[in-house]
């Protein structure tokens, strides 16, 4: 019985010296950490030039050389189209390229029209305005209607143009975009003497 | 059983599909080509008075009075125009006289008729005579007549055929 409570106390002890070891108990420890890793969101930011190798930047249809910038540059080709009437077409080409750091679509097109002041003469206009935007060299129709419903808000390709990024200073890049209007050969003779100044916006998103 | 648990499923699916459309984003951006012109054209034509080689208030059988007139494109398209002469009253009428041989008549030279060209900005003098024949009766002694001229005019492009449209 005296053996027992010996034992036990011994063992006590000796917890109680593991206990005290423990308050103190120390190994040798480290830590790492990698670099911070950032994490950047990319960018959609696509641009556009007119083409047909107008020297200068701005609209893709003017009727005179001034309304295409280039008063400022006697000498320099330009390709302005005269005034319209009805039956009359022209062609001009967008570039359109691709500066952000991400791959996009171009998804849709709208307009913004400003110039007439009697709505229902700018309605009728645009009626009678018909857009044809395909992808240049024989590519893809995107789109096919009236400059009315290009007013009225975004509309949809009929094909995802893609356009791949770039990203690293190199040239962006682009998609070449043709884009033809035509003055329908009814058109009354109310839409005499106007100027119409017409916006054109390609949208796009990220591609993926 | 099995059908409701499917049926609950597909709806809770479709739920979330309507809560993540209301949520979705894509990067997007826009590029917009500005200030394109459309100014459409004017067809604008005019006819200046006419003048005469004499006097015409004294007409006689016999007589030839030459005649001009300017047409003028006054507006910012090229166009087609075409003139036709009005002439009325008695002078110019045949049944003025029930026996006679003919009336005053007007005659625009063949250079000026027809649907003839002209440029923004740019005047064609229209030559013409009005002529009452040397048979003209008695009864025309006295009697007048008014002539004008109608000028028509369409657009010039994408318009080959004027006569048509």
């Amino acid at each position: 019985m005296l053996r027992r409570k010996i034992y036990l106390v011994l063992v006590l002890v000796v917890l109680a010296a593991f206990a005290a070891g423990g308050a103190t108990y120390a190994l040798f420890t480290d830590a790492a950490s990698n670099q911070p890793n950032t994490f950047t969101a990319g960018t959609v930011d696509i641009g556009a030039d007119r083409d047909l190798g107008d020297p200068i930047p701005g609209p893709m249809f003017y009727t005179t050389r001034d309304e295409g910038g280039f008063a400022g540059h006697p000498g320099w080709p330009d390709h302005a189209t005269g005034f319209w009437c009805p039956g009359m077409s022209a062609i001009r080409q967008l570039i359109v390229y691709n500066a952000g750091t991400l791959n996009v679509h171009l998804k849709g097109v709208s307009a913004a029209l400003s110039g007439i002041d009697d709505p229902a003469t700018a309605r009728e206009w645009a009626e009678n305005m018909k857009v044809k935007i395909y992808v240049s060299n024989g590519g893809e129709v995107l789109y096919d209607g009236t400059m009315a419903a290009l007013l009225a808000g975004e509309v949809p390709f009929d094909h995802a143009v893609f356009i791949g990024a770039q990203p690293g200073g190199m040239p962006p890049p682009n998609v070449h975009l043709s884009f033809e209007v035509m003055m329908d050969l009814a058109a009354g003779n109310n839409l005499q003497g106007l100027t119409p100044v017409v916006s054109f916006s390609v949208h796009a998103q990220q591609a993926g | 059983m099995k059908t409701k648990i499917y049926l609950s499923l597909l709806i809770i699916a479709l739920a979330s599909a309507l809560v993540g459309g209301a949520t979705f984003a894509l990067f997007t951006d826009t590029a917009t080509n500005a200030d394109n012109t459309f100014a459409t054209g004017t067809v604008d034509v005019s006819a200046g008075d006419q003048n005469y080689s004499v006097p015409i208030g004294n007409m006689a059988p016999g007589d030839n009075i030459a005649g001009t007139f300017t047409v003028t494109n006054s507006g910012t398209l090229k166009i087609w125009f075409k003139v036709t002469a009005n002439a009325s009253g008695a002078l110019f009428t045949a049944s003025t006289c029930s026996h006679g041989t003919g009336p005053a008549a007007v005659a625009i030279d063949a250079a000026d008729t027809g649907w003839i060209a002209l440029d923004p900005g740019a005047s064609q003098e229209i030559n013409y005579t009005v002529s009452l024949p040397l048979a003209a009766d008695n009864c025309y002694q006295g009697v007048s007549g008014t002539l004008s001229f109608t000028v028509d005019a369409e657009q010039w492009a994408n318009n080959p055929n004027p006569e048509n449209s």
